[in-house]
Parts: structure tokens; C-alpha cells; sequence
């Protein structure tokens, strides 16, 4: 009622033809009121800007020209009215949207690369510890292995693995700071990810970019009101799949059949203890943030707090993670010189427990009680009467009891880590930038393990007294650990921008300085400290009678990695149709010898928009269509020894003397190929980027060819050459692919509107050739019992397990095994692929992010690592060989120590429900608060699988336990409920 | 004006970006994770350190650990894999049973192990050559190096024969001299001519005794010794018995009263000791005594390389060699320790049992502080004795013989066949490594393993396969052993 009121007079008003204020409102496409906008009329320059409401009120005379504008939406040109409603459309995306590109920006319509974006939005809708875990799924040929242990950071392989020995992450460029990963920055505080992924998009970042690199762009504060954001959320966490593990008579069996006894276990057991139970609990995770931003004509702020707390499902585990995030951008001498500085303050202690108490709980026997009577923790030992019993006499396995595992652990952990950049940017001339950007990282750990070496042995000895313990001197032991490390880069590049009539030029040139590898770490053991841990710190020590000092404390130095870079770009672009971009890095790192150092880096990238010619620009399906192609060079010089040089390396000691003095002694302990150099990787790309139906459909295609040559690996030599494996260049790594992604939006009225999107990635790895003659095959994947189950060979995937294949059964039950071992898969999946969607219903949303990857395997290493009177699982006692049934699934029961076989081997391909969020925006109560919406997430959920084990997503190192289950944390599913409110 | 303003754009450019490019150098990193080559080279107290290096190697599992016992040991008739029935130790029971093939682990170990202390020694000699110290000491340090390449070389030579003789280092790159040398044996003659002549140079260089903080480390007496060996094992009886009786006639050496506190840590680099591996508490040899310490509860060890029920039966009645090499079990060990049923085999070596109540003992199972014996006075005796009975000196032989047994209460001898020399030397050495050897050697092993129910091959099984790892790391450019 009011309102018409006032618009009447307003009416009246205006009509009369003074210049007026004129009011309105703006909206988007849903009818949310738009806040911001910028608001202009070119007749009197006056300029509002829109409130909270989406009400503006400017001067103006009616039919005056006013523009409405805002980033993210098409600009607006309207004459003045009554009563105005704008409705500002959405920009288009992809077509002027941004992405970020080495050392500059690109309009994503006319990107000639391979590049995935991830937008805030959707990092936010899918919790994760780390935010590159928020990822998995959702960008093509981006494989990531989660890792749910608090703290860990996900395994993330672009478009395949090309290097065996060398860093297989990618290079994280976090607003102008080069670093190793982004676990110290909280996803609330990301406003955008941008992954390069092909090589003509990698070449501008040299030896730092054939695994890619992502670029990290924090939020920052826009011009306007103070704007507040909260955001909170709280959840439990439990283990997604168990394994079913025999009971105590089961064990009891099977064991008994293994050893060929009747009664050496009793099958009536009075205990039946489920080890995973004791050593687990239900997790905790809880999330808090809150972030304000804003800013005026001449400086803008961001400032972000968050505070992340875990209680790991393996019980004792914490984690808990502070961050501060400050960025400021000052802008002076009309706008000619703009600085950004950027801090990022992340603060992290916790606790952590030794995970191989999962495979000692796979492992320990039911029949084993958690304590003993007299208190102490139990330990597997056996009477005649076939009970575990303190005082029996034999001890029927070597596992640990995994309760005392987790009990006698005493790790703690704190680190400090400071990122931060500043930069300035200095228009020279209106077509003219320089930037120079300064990145740093430090960070600073401490630690400490206190091990109560007396307490383990008198519970593994249950018979003994304290008075027995062999070593007095030894009752306990405390470790101390300090560590830090500084990292820099500094970047000076110029950006000269210029369209004459229809050529769009870009050239930037540029240089880059970086220092890596630069740490040192301190560590101190001492024994016999009082048992609280208030006292807890080296100088309690009772023992000080005088050893060998090597022992007790160490300290070291890496050899810093220092490049040295110089760049240019050239991108040009004719009538918005025809683009090209060429670039050239030349680039030197001192890992290797002075006539190694310095290569050139280049690259060259072409693309098309058809839907601009003349014979596509009306077509009503076809609404966007680009064709691509780019070829370039990356290098790979991560991951190699700091300095290839002959090195003496000390602690080859030895004792002389009538009081066994012991005397420093060194060796060379390899030889060195002073022809070491880079591993190189090239590849061509096609792609393929559209926008079909009214732009409802939208979706991209590449194709790509990548070969890494001269890969690095550790060749074996006889050891009269070289004892320890010499860094050679010896082969090359080809993975071909194909990326899709599709996207489907439709707004079916104003209450429906749904998304569906999909992609799927295909990859195909091999070692394709070895040259140097040397190399037989590398072998990897220990399950640290003296078996491996890994080989790198020549003309097969990297990551292949190497096993010897079952053929069968002997006549005593055991498995015939072939003579040879045969390659019986790769942990590295064939594809990955990942499916979203999303729909909206007036006030409620609902998301669903799915994952899977197929044609991988897993080994099951906790299986396969036996060594006598483990407990087994129960699936393994319901078809086992007897006389009887000689075609069983499973061997008969054995104490042997199994070797590496294809039995182990599994289809470790999943299709996982990774996140189902549903949400509900509060209608607008209160006018002080924008929006308020509750929501629900589970993560998690559910998985398809016919791998055995607790999780088929294992990750690791490529040679080291990638794809291995063994002392792995198992997937969590984790239910939360959150709040967000903006102010 | 704006002319001006673009120079100064300009220059600002240029000056920023050139100031950059000096720093070049920058890529010249000084390492801080180990030591260069030039930096340590210019320390000459880095000599030293570098030959320690050498002897480092003695300590480590893949020279006198696991493989070793087995391949020295077990495949005797002295020893039986022992531990559990079903524990084989990865190949020990293929050991045991002379079931010799090219892929067991503790051949490769063997060839590996040494051949990675003949790459320390070759290194250690390419930089003494270079050093700029002290020729005394220098000269030393070349002669202990000599010496510690020619004990890996007779290792390597009584194991498998003829093997690459690589006396230098050698480029990797170089593939015609990897192929040329490398990947090339030498015939057992060329072999035992390199040790020879790496030992008389070592003769030459080193003092006949060390300063009280250099014990351990080798001296003329070790050379001799060494030499004198590898005469015996050529059959040059003379010289056998020349170098044998310098050892004798040096004066530094003597039997220790009691025969078992040889092995005990009081015996340690005592008057019997020529050479030994030097083991503490924090710097041992690498499990070799957890490998042989016995299992069960309480748990001690592995329980391998178990002492046979023929070796035990072998023993002249009253010998307490028996009881000094062999423990029993159930008994009560010389310190005192009860060796209780629960262990899980019936005899362990006695010679390898490090006490934790009366010796050096930090509860470190896997480094404990017990020595090697390597090379003793007891062996040159028998040496000489051999030497002497093969050149027909058999009072020469008696003589010897009866120092010895005099030492351990037994009757002296008044006269001597060569099957009682042997067996005085399987009694006298016995659980010390040299038994196959001894009946490889003598040609006694046919009848010496067949008494131990075992099969073994004349004209196969005298020696080991080469290692098939190393065969196919050669591209078969090393050749296979007859009969393997």
C-alpha cells in the first residue's frame, strides 16, 4: 500500500517533467534482487549503485540514457521510466568469462588451450578437508585419489602419469605464489581454480609444468558496502565399507586347519573381539568461517577466518587446522599503479596414530581379548588348552595387539604455514602493464614421538616384571623434531595489449626466479623422560651416560633448488574469429651440470570460432562452436637430486680402537650421469568447445597425445659400478586420451530450474621405449615383508603389478603358480569419469556429485601379507580347497608366507555417490541478512565396487604403495548439517 | 616529452630485467645434504674417512649376514637351516638341501656384497692416489685398502670361481670397458694372481702392529695371514707354508688359554686375533648375530644356521670344543642365562651368542656389539700344519696340530694322517664360515655331505652359480658355471 503511494506521487512527479529521481528495481533471471549494480546515466553523470533490495534511485530525466552494469552480467542500456524493473541476464559463460593462464587472463571464448575451471560454488558444496579434494569428479582429465586420513593431502595426476621418479604433482600457483599443494588455505577463502592442462597452456611455466598446473585465485574484496559471510557446518564420520572378518570360532578352524592341528585352538573361545571396533570410533569434523570484504575507489579487502576441527574415525586422531587469510588491493595515481598484497596464516596441530593399526586389526586373532586379567594389553599367546592366555607358552602370531598400537602412540604435531604475496601492477601506457610479484612460502613443524619402550615389552612379555626389561636405560624414548623451510618465486613480466581495427594483439615477456627445496630439519632422542607428558622435552632425561651422538641428534640441510626463467607470449586474435597464441620459455635449474641447465621451452596453439562465420551465425542450434589445436613443450625437473655431483655421503661408520671408538666413515654411495638433464614432455592437443539449444547444452572434447621423453629413472647398475641406482635419462612415458564433458541447463519456470553435467576421461600409459641399456626393470609396490608386487617395464603401463598367476591348485591345496611373473593390471585407472546434477525448486536446491574410475586394480596387500596365525576373512572360510572340493575360490588354510600372486589382484574399479547436498534458503525475515540457507550433505554415501577391501581408492607414490591396500586409511562417509548466512 | 617518458619506460624495463639476468650464477648452487667432491677432497683427514668407508661395508646384511651364513654354513655339514619348519628364511632350505640355484637371493647377496666393497676400495684408491697428505699415512691407507679388496675378492673367487676383476674406477658411460671388464670373468688363477698381488703390496705397506686407537685395523700380520690362505686354497703348499711361518715367526700372535672365550667379547682383538670385523653397541654387524640367535620364548633371534647333529656327534670324546661351539639346549649358558625348552631348536651356535648380562648389550637385537673373527692364529697354525703335511714336513704338521689340541686338554698327537688334520680343522673352525670351503677344497665334500644325508654334485656344486641377476644385468656376457 505504501508503496503504490509512493509510486504514485512519484508519478505525479515526475510527469510533471523537472529533472527527477527515478527509482527501480533489478533483478536477474530468477527474480532474486540483484545488489551492486553499477547504475549510470550518461546524460547528467550521475552514478548509484543498487542496494539490498535491488532498488536504485537516480537522477535522471525521463528518457534519459542510463546503463546497468555488473560483473558477471551482459550490460543493460535502458531509457529512463516509471518504475523501473531491469532484468540483467546472466553473462553467457565461457564465452567472457575469465581464466586464468600463466601470467595473465584470457576471455574464456577464445582460449586455445586445454583449460578446467572450478568455481567457488561448487568447491563449497562438497566439504572436503582439502579443497583439491572438493575437485575429484568434476573436471576432465583431472584423476584425484582422496585421501580421508586428517591432514593428508589427495594424490592429483593430470591427463596420466609421465614420470616414474620425478614429482608427479602438479605446480599450484596460489595468487602468484608458487607451492606444493594448498592444504593451508581454507576452500571458503578460493574464489576460482583454473587447471591447465595441455602443453601449449604448460609451456610458459617450463621445467614446473608437465604435470600441470593449478591456479589458485583467492577472493577479494569488491568495491561497495562491507559484505560478511558465515559459514558453518558439523558432521560425523564413520568408515564407508568393513571388511567381515572371521569370528573366533572361524579363526579358530581355519588356523587349526592351516597348522594341521585339531585342538591347538579350541573352537569354543570365550573372546571374540572385533579389532576394528576397538580401534575406531565414529569421526567428528566440524567447519567454521567467516570472511568480510569490500572496498572503495582506491582500495579494496578481503579478510577470512576459518577454523577446521577432525576427530579421525581411528580413535585418538586429530586434526585441527586455523586459518587467516588477509588480500588488499590499493590502487593510486589513477589507478595507474595498483598493489595487491596477499597473506595467508595457517596454524595446524594434532595428533596422530600409527595406521598400521588397521592392518593389525585386519590381522590380529578374535580369540585374543583386549587386556589381560592383570590389566596389561593382551598379546597372542596360546595355552594347551588352545585359549589365548597370559601364561601360556606360545606366541601364535607376530601381530601387535591394536589397541596398545593406538595406546602407546604419542605423536603430536604443530606446524605454522605463511604464504603470501605482493604485487604491483604499473601502467605504463594506456596499452603498457608491468608486474612484478614477489610469492613467498615458510613454514615452520614441530613434533614429538614418546615411546614407552618398557610398557610395550612387558605387554608383548605378559609373564615378565618391570625388573626383567632388558634395556634399563631405554624405559622410554623421546623424539623431538623441528623443521622449516622457505620457498620463494619472483615474477617481472610486461603486458603490452593493442587492437588495431580487427587484429587483438596480446605479447607479454617476462622473467621468473624461484627458489625451492629449502629446508632444514633439526631432531633429538633421548631416553628415560618421566612418564607425564607435562615433562616431556629432552632435558628430563635420566640417561646420560654418553653414546654415540650420531644416533640421538640430527640435523640437516637440503640443497636448494634454484630456476632462473625468461618468457614471452604472443596471442593474437583476427576479427574475434581466428586466434592464435605462441610462446617461449627459456628456462635454467640448478639441479643439473652447467652444459644441462638451460633449455628452451616452446609452444603454439591455434583456434577457430565457427559459429562467427557467416554461415553458422544464424544457425539456431549451433549457438557457440570452436575448434582448437595446440602443441608445446614442458619440462619435468622436480623431483631429481638438488645437485648432480659426485657426493661423499657420511655416517659409514666404523669402529677401531681397544675402546671401539666408532670413527666416521664416508662413501660415494652412487655414481652420477653427468649428462642428466630434464624429462620432456610434448604433446599436440585438439579440442573441441560448444554451446548448443539456446546455449543449454554446452560441452567440450580433446584429444591429446602427450610423449615425455627422456624420463628420469633410477638405472641399477652392477654394483662395482654404482651400488645405489644413478639418475639417468632412459625412456619415454606416452599417454594418449580423450576428454569429454557435457553440460545440460534448463530453466523450466520460474520455481524449476535443474543442471546436468557429466564428463569422462580416457587414458591410455606406457613406458613406450627404454634406451638405456642398463635398465632391466624397476621393481616397486613392497608390501615390506621382502615381497614386491610392482614392475616397470618396457612397453607396458606404469604403476603394473608384476605377479605370478594362479593356475591352480596342487594336491595339497596350494597354488600352482606360473614360473614367471606376469603383469596382471595397473593401479592407474583406464578412465575416470564423473557425473553431477543439481536441481533447484524455488527456495530448495539439491546437488549430487558422483565419481568413478574403471580399469584399474588393487592389490590387496593386508591380505596378502601373512606370515602365520592372522586372522582371515570370513568369506575366505566359505569356499576354501579340501580333497573334496578342489575347485574352491580360495587356497587351502596356510601359515606360508603367500607369494605375490594374481589371488590378490582385484578389479578395483568404483562408481562412488562422492556428495548428495540438499539445501533450503530461508525466506527473507530479517532485512539486515541477504541470505540464510541450512543444508544437508552427505558425503560418501554409497559406492559400487567388487574390490574386497575397505576402499579401492589407494593413494601413494607410483612405485610405493599407490593402489596397494596396506596400513591404508579406509573411506570415510561423513553426514553434515551446515548454515551459511550473508550479510 | 612523451619521447622522454618512453626512454624512461624503457630503460626502467631493461634495467629491471638485466639487473635480473646476472644472476646466472645463482644456478650454482653450493650443496648442503652431503659433501662435493672438490670440497672433500680438499680435507686430507678425509683420506681416512674414506677408507673407514671401506670398512663400513663389513658391517652391512648383505656381507657376513644372512646370505652369508647361509652360503657359507648352512649348505655345509656343519650347520642345518634350523628356525621353524616352515620359516625358509627366502632360500635356506634350498641351501640346506644343496639344492643350488642361479635365482636364490643369498648368491646374489654374496656377489654383491662384495663387489660392493671392491667399488669402495676402488674409490677409495682413485682419490688416496690424489690426496696431498701424509705419505706415511698414505701409504697405510693404500695397503688396508689392498687388503680389504683382496678378502672381498677371495670371498668372491671361493664362491663362484673367476669373477670380473675391476681394480679401477670405471666410468658408466664408458660401455666398451663396462663390457670389457665388468661384464667379464677372469679365470680363478687370474683372480687368485690379483689378491696375491693386491696382498703383497699390502705386506709391503702396512705396520705390524697398530696404535692402541687404530686396533681393528689391518696389519702386516693380516696380510700374511690372508696370503697364506690364499696360498693353502691354491695348493702352493710353499708358499703356503713360508707365508704361514711369517705369520708364526712375527711374534704377535699366540693361542688364548681358554679355546671358548675366543668368540666371547673378552677375546675380542686379543692375542689369537689377527683380523676381525669390528663390531659396538650403535655400529654392529648387521643381525648377524639375531639371524643365529635362538627361537622361541624368550625370543633371542631367527634360530637359523643351526650347529648339525653330525658335527655334534663328530667331536672326540672329552673335546670341549664341542660344548664351546654348540649350545645346547635345554642348558645353562656360560653367563649364567637358562636356554629354556621353549626355544624352538635343540642346538644354536654357541659362537655367535652375544650375552646380555656379562657383554656390551643395548637390547638392540639386530647391531650388536660382537665381532667377526675373520682371520686367527688357530687357522695359521693349521695352515702351516697343512702346508707342512703336503710338502711332506709331517713333524712340522704334528707340531702345530698338537698346539693346538694341547690348548683344548686333548692327548697330543705322535703321528698324523691327513683326515685327522681335517677334521682337527673342522673341530678347531667349526660354525666359523670356512667348512664348505675346507670340504669344497679338499675334495671331501661328496662323502662329508653324503654322511649329512645330503647330495652334493662333484664337478657342479664346488662352486656356486653366478648369480642370475647379475647374468641378466650383463646381457649373459658373464658366464654361467658348469652344470647350472
Amino acid at each position: 500500500m505504501k508503496k503504490s503511494i509512493f509510486l504514485y506521487l512519484f508519478l505525479l512527479v515526475s510527469g510533471i517533467g523537472f529533472s527527477q529521481t527515478f527509482s527501480g528495481k533489478i533483478k536477474d533471471k530468477t527474480g532474486s534482487a540483484l545488489v551492486g549494480v553499477n547504475v549510470f546515466n550518461a546524460n547528467n553523470k550521475s552514478n548509484v549503485i543498487s542496494d539490498l533490495d535491488g532498488t536504485f534511485i537516480i537522477k535522471a530525466n525521463l528518457g534519459d540514457n542510463l546503463s546497468f552494469s555488473m560483473i558477471g552480467f551482459a550490460s543493460k542500456n535502458l531509457n529512463a521510466s516509471l518504475n523501473m524493473i531491469v532484468v540483467l541476464e546472466e553473462e553467457a559463460k565461457n564465452l567472457t568469462d575469465v581464466v586464468v593462464v600463466g601470467y595473465g587472463t584470457k576471455k574464456v571464448g577464445s582460449i586455445t588451450g586445454s583449460v578446467s575451471q572450478i568455481k567457488s560454488e561448487d568447491l563449497l558444496k562438497n566439504p572436503a578437508q582439502s579443497a583439491i579434494q572438493s575437485i575429484q569428479g568434476k573436471a576432465a582429465g583431472v584423476n584425484i585419489v582422496a585421501n580421508d586420513e586428517p591432514g593428508a593431502s589427495p594424490t592429483i595426476l593430470i591427463r596420466g602419469l609421465g614420470t616414474i621418479l620425478s614429482s608427479s604433482t602438479p605446480l599450484y600457483v596460489i595468487d602468484g605464489v608458487e607451492a606444493n599443494g594448498i592444504n593451508g588455505l581454507s576452500a571458503n577463502d578460493i574464489a576460482s581454480i583454473d587447471i591447465l592442462k595441455d602443453a601449449s597452456s604448460l609451456a610458459i611455466y617450463g621445467q614446473k609444468g608437465s604435470n600441470g598446473v593449478v591456479l589458485i585465485t583467492t577472493k577479494k574484496g569488491k568495491k561497495g558496502e562491507i559484505k560478511i559471510n558465515m559459514d558453518t557446518y558439523l558432521g560425523q564420520k564413520f568408515i564407508q565399507r568393513k571388511v567381515k572378518m572371521a569370528d573366533s570360532y572361524r579363526y579358530a578352524y581355519y588356523n587349526n586347519v592351516a597348522r594341521g592341528s585339531s585342538n591347538f585352538y579350541n573352537l569354543n573361545q570365550p573372546v571374540n573381539t572385533n579389532w576394528l571396533n576397538e580401534i575406531t570410533t565414529v569421526g567428528e569434523v566440524n567447519n567454521n568461517s567467516f570472511s568480510f570484504s569490500g572496498g572503495n575507489e582506491t582500495a579494496t579487502y578481503y579478510f577470512g577466518a576459518s577454523n577446521y576441527n577432525e576427530k579421525g574415525i581411528l580413535t585418538g586422531t586429530e586434526y585441527k587446522r586455523n586459518n587467516i587469510i588477509s588480500k588488499n588491493e590499493f590502487r593510486a595515481f589513477n589507478d595507474k599503479v595498483k598493489i595487491t598484497q596477499f597473506l595467508n596464516i595457517s596454524s595446524v596441530n594434532g595428533t596422530s596414530k600409527p595406521l598400521s593399526a588397521f592392518t593389525s586389526a585386519y590381522k590380529q586373532s578374535p580369540i585374543m581379548p583386549v587386556y589381560n586379567p592383570n590389566g596389561r594389553f593382551a598379546a597372542p599367546i596360546i595355552n594347551s588348552l588352545g585359549y589365548n592366555d597370559m601364561s601360556g607358552i606360545e606366541r601364535y602370531n607376530n601381530v601387535s595387539n591394536p589397541a596398545a598400537d593406538l595406546y602407546y602412540a604419542n605423536n603430536k604435531f604443530k606446524s605454522l604455514t605463511l604464504f603470501g604475496s605482493i604485487g604491483a601492477e604499473v601502467k605504463l601506457l594506456s596499452d603498457l602493464k608491468f608486474n612484478s610479484n614477489f610469492g613467498a612460502t615458510f613454514d615452520w613443524s614441530k613434533s614429538f614421538s614418546y615411546n614407552a619402550n618398557r610398557e610395550i615389552w612387558l605387554y608383548q612379555n605378559p609373564t615378565n616384571s618391570e625388573l626383567d626389561f632388558p634395556t634399563p636405560d631405554r624405559i622410554n624414548s623421546l623424539s623431538q623434531n623441528r623443521s622449516d623451510s622457505y620457498e620463494w618465486n619472483w615474477d617481472n613480466y610486461i603486458t603490452y595489449k593493442k587492437k588495431f581495427g580487427k587484429h587483438d594483439f596480446t605479447i607479454i615477456s617476462g622473467m621468473s626466479r624461484t627458489t625451492t627445496r629449502n629446508s632444514e630439519y633439526l631432531s633429538a632422542t633421548r631416553y628415560n623422560v618421566p612418564e607425564q607428558n607435562n615433562y616431556w622435552y629432552l632435558n628430563f632425561s635420566s640417561n646420560n651416560v654418553s653414546i654415540d651422538p650420531n644416533s640421538v641428534v640430527s640435523n640437516a640441510h637440503s640443497t636448494p633448488i634454484v630456476s632462473l626463467a625468461y618468457f614471452g607470449r604472443v596471442e593474437y586474435e583476427f576479427n574475434d574469429k581466428y586466434l592464435l597464441s605462441a610462446s617461449l620459455r627459456r628456462e635454467g635449474i640448478s639441479n643439473f651440470q652447467a652444459n644441462k641447465r638451460w633449455d628452451n621451452f616452446p609452444a603454439l596453439s591455434a583456434g577457430w570460432i565457427i559459429s562467427k562465420e557467416d554461415f553458422l551465425s544464424s544457425n539456431k542450434t549451433i549457438n557457440f562452436l570452436k575448434v582448437r589445436a595446440g602443441y608445446g613443450v614442458v619440462g619435468n625437473g622436480k623431483g631429481t637430486p638438488s645437485v648432480n655431483n659426485v657426493l661423499f655421503s657420511s655416517g659409514n661408520n666404523y669402529s677401531f680402537g681397544n675402546n671401539s671408538q666408532i670413527n666416521p666413515g664416508s662413501i660415494i654411495p652412487y655414481q652420477i650421469d653427468p649428462n642428466l638433464t630434464w624429462e620432456k614432455m610434448k604433446e599436440i592437443d585438439f579440442g573441441l568447445d560448444f554451446r548448443l539449444l539456446n546455449n543449454n547444452l554446452s560441452g567440450s572434447i580433446d584429444v591429446y597425445n602427450r610423449k615425455t621423453d627422456k624420463i628420469i629413472l633410477p638405472v641399477e647398475y652392477p654394483n662395482v659400478l654404482s651400488p645405489g641406482a644413478v639418475y639417468v635419462n632412459a625412456g619415454e612415458v606416452t599417454n594418449k586420451g580423450v576428454e569429454l564433458s557435457l553440460n545440460w541447463k534448463k530453466e523450466i519456470n520460474k520455481n524449476w530450474s535443474y543442471n546436468i553435467g557429466g564428463n569422462i576421461s580416457l587414458n591410455d600409459n606406457k613406458l613406450s621405449k627404454v634406451y638405456n641399456s642398463f635398465f632391466k626393470n624397476l621393481i616397486g609396490g613392497s608390501l615390506n615383508n621382502g615381497v614386491s608386487t610392482k614392475q616397470v617395464r618396457e612397453g607396458e603401463a606404469l604403476g603394473s603389478f608384476y605377479v605370478y598367476e594362479v593356475k591352480g591348485y596342487d594336491s595339497d591345496g596350494r597354488f600352482i603358480l606360473s614360473s614367471e611373473k606376469v603383469n596382471a593390471g595397473s593401479y592407474l585407472p583406464k578412465y575416470t569419469y564423473g557425473l553431477n546434477i543439481g536441481v533447484n525448486y524455488k527456495r530448495m536446491d539439491l546437488t549430487i556429485f558422483s565419481y568413478g574410475v574403471g580399469g584399474n586394480k588393487v592389490y590387496n596387500g593386508k591380505k596378502a601379507q601373512r606370515f602365520g596365525g592372522e586372522n582371515i576373512e570370513s568369506s575366505s572360510l566359505e569356499n576354501f580347497w579340501l580333497p573334496s572340493n578342489t575347485n574352491a575360490s580360495n587356497p587351502k588354510p596356510s601359515n606360508d608366507v603367500p607369494q605375490p600372486s594374481t589371488y590378490f589382484v582385484e578389479d578395483g574399479s568404483y562408481f562412488r555417490i562422492n556428495n548428495i547436498t540438499f539445501g533450503y534458503t530461508l525466506p527473507k525475515i530479517i532485512k539486515r541478512i541477504d541470505k540464510l540457507r541450512i543444508y544437508a550433505t552427505a558425503l560418501n554415501p554409497f559406492i559400487f565396487t567388487k574390490y574386497s577391501g575397505y576402499s579401492p581408492e589407494i593413494s601413494g607414490s607410483a612405485l610405493g604403495g599407490a593402489g596397494i591396500e596396506l596400513d591404508a586409511y579406509p573411506t570415510n562417509k561423513t553426514y553434515l548439517i551446515g548454515l551459511n548466512i550473508n550479510l | 616529452m612523451k619521447n622522454t617518458r618512453y626512454s624512461l619506460i624503457i630503460s626502467v624495463i631493461v634495467i629491471t630485467l638485466f639487473s635480473f639476468s646476472s644472476c646466472e650464477s645463482d644456478l650454482n648452487v653450493e650443496p648442503n645434504d652431503a659433501q662435493s667432491e672438490l670440497d672433500f677432497l680438499n680435507n686430507p683427514d678425509n683420506a681416512v674417512q674414506l677408507v673407514n668407508g671401506v670398512y663400513n661395508k663389513l658391517l652391512d646384511y648383505n656381507m657376513y649376514s644372512f646370505s652369508w651364513i647361509g652360503v657359507t654354513s648352512i649348505t655345509s655339514d656343519d650347520a642345518d637351516k634350523g628356525s621353524s619348519p616352515g620359516d625358509t628364511g627366502s632360500d635356506k632350505n634350498k641351501l640346506d638341501n644343496l639344492d643350488f640355484q642361479s635365482n636364490l637371493i643369498s648368491f646374489n647377496d654374496t656377489w654383491n656384497g662384495r663387489f660392493d666393497g671392491v667399488y669402495r676400495a676402488n674409490n677409495a684408491l682413485y682419490y688416496l692416489n690424489q690426496l696431498d697428505i701424509d705419505s706415511a699415512l698414505k701409504t697405510r691407507l693404500i695397503g688396508e685398502t689392498k687388503f680389504l679388496r683382496a678378502l672381498f675378492y677371495f670371498d668372491l673367487v671361493r664362491c663362484f670361481g673367476g669373477v670380473p676383476l675391476v681394480t679401477e674406477k670405471i666410468d658408466i658411460n664408458d660401455i666398451e670397458t663396462v663390457n670389457n671388464v665388468v661384464y667379464k670373468r677372469k679365470t680363478k688363477q687370474e683372480t687368485y694372481h690379483q689378491i696375491e698381488l693386491d696382498l703383497l703390496d699390502a705386506i709391503d705397506k702396512l705396520p705390524v702392529q697398530n696404535s692402541p686407537d687404530n686396533v681393528g685395523r689391518a696389519t702386516k700380520g693380516a696380510a700374511q695371514a690372508m696370503l697364506a690362505k690364499a696360498y693353502l686354497y691354491q695348493e702352493k703348499w710353499q708358499e703356503a707354508f713360508d707365508m704361514s711361518g711369517n705369520v708364526i715367526s712375527s711374534g704377535q700372535y699366540s693361542l688364548m688359554l681358554n679355546y671358548a672365550d675366543v668368540w666371547k667379547e673378552i677375546g675380542e682383538n686379543k692375542s689369537e686375533s689377527i683380523f676381525e670385523v669390528q663390531a659396538t653397541l650403535g655400529k654392529g654387524i648387521r643381525d648377524y648375530t639375531n639371524v643365529q640367535g635362538p627361537r622361541g620364548t624368550p625370543d633371542l633371534g631367527w634360530g637359523f644356521n643351526t650347529p648339525s647333529l653330525t658335527l655334534a656327534n663328530s667331536y672326540e670324546v672329552g673335546d670341549i670344543r664341542k660344548t664351546a661351539a654348540i649350545m645346547f639346549v635345554p642348558s645353562v649358558l656360560w653367563d649364567g642365562f637358562v636356554a629354556p625348552v621353549t626355544w624352538n631348536n635343540p642346538r644354536y651356535n654357541y659362537k655367535a651368542y652375544q650375552s646380555s648380562i656379562y657383554e656390551s648389550w643395548n637390547g638392540d637385537k639386530g647391531e650388536t656389539a660382537k665381532n667377526l673373527r675373520v682371520l686367527k692364529y688357530s687357522d695359521i697354525l693349521l695352515i702351516r700344519a697343512e702346508a707342512a703335511f703336503k710338502l711332506g714336513n709331517v713333524s712340522e704338521a704334528i707340531s702345530k696340530i698338537n698346539l693346538i689340541r694341547n690348548r683344548v686338554g686333548l692327548p697330543i698327537r705322535t703321528s698324523l694322517t691327513l683326515q685327522q688334520l681335517y677334521n682337527e680343522r673342522r673341530w678347531e673352525m667349526a660354525m666359523e664360515h670356512d667348512r664348505w670351503f675346507d670340504i669344497v677344497r679338499t675334495g671331501q665334500a661328496q662323502a662329508a655331505m653324503a654322511a649329512d644325508g645330503k647330495t652334493f654334485t662333484i664337478g657342479i656344486n664346488e662352486l656356486f652359480p653366478i648369480p642370475q641377476d647379475q647374468i641378466i644385468q650383463s646381457g649373459n656376457r658373464l658366464s654361467q658355471n658348469p652344470g647350472y
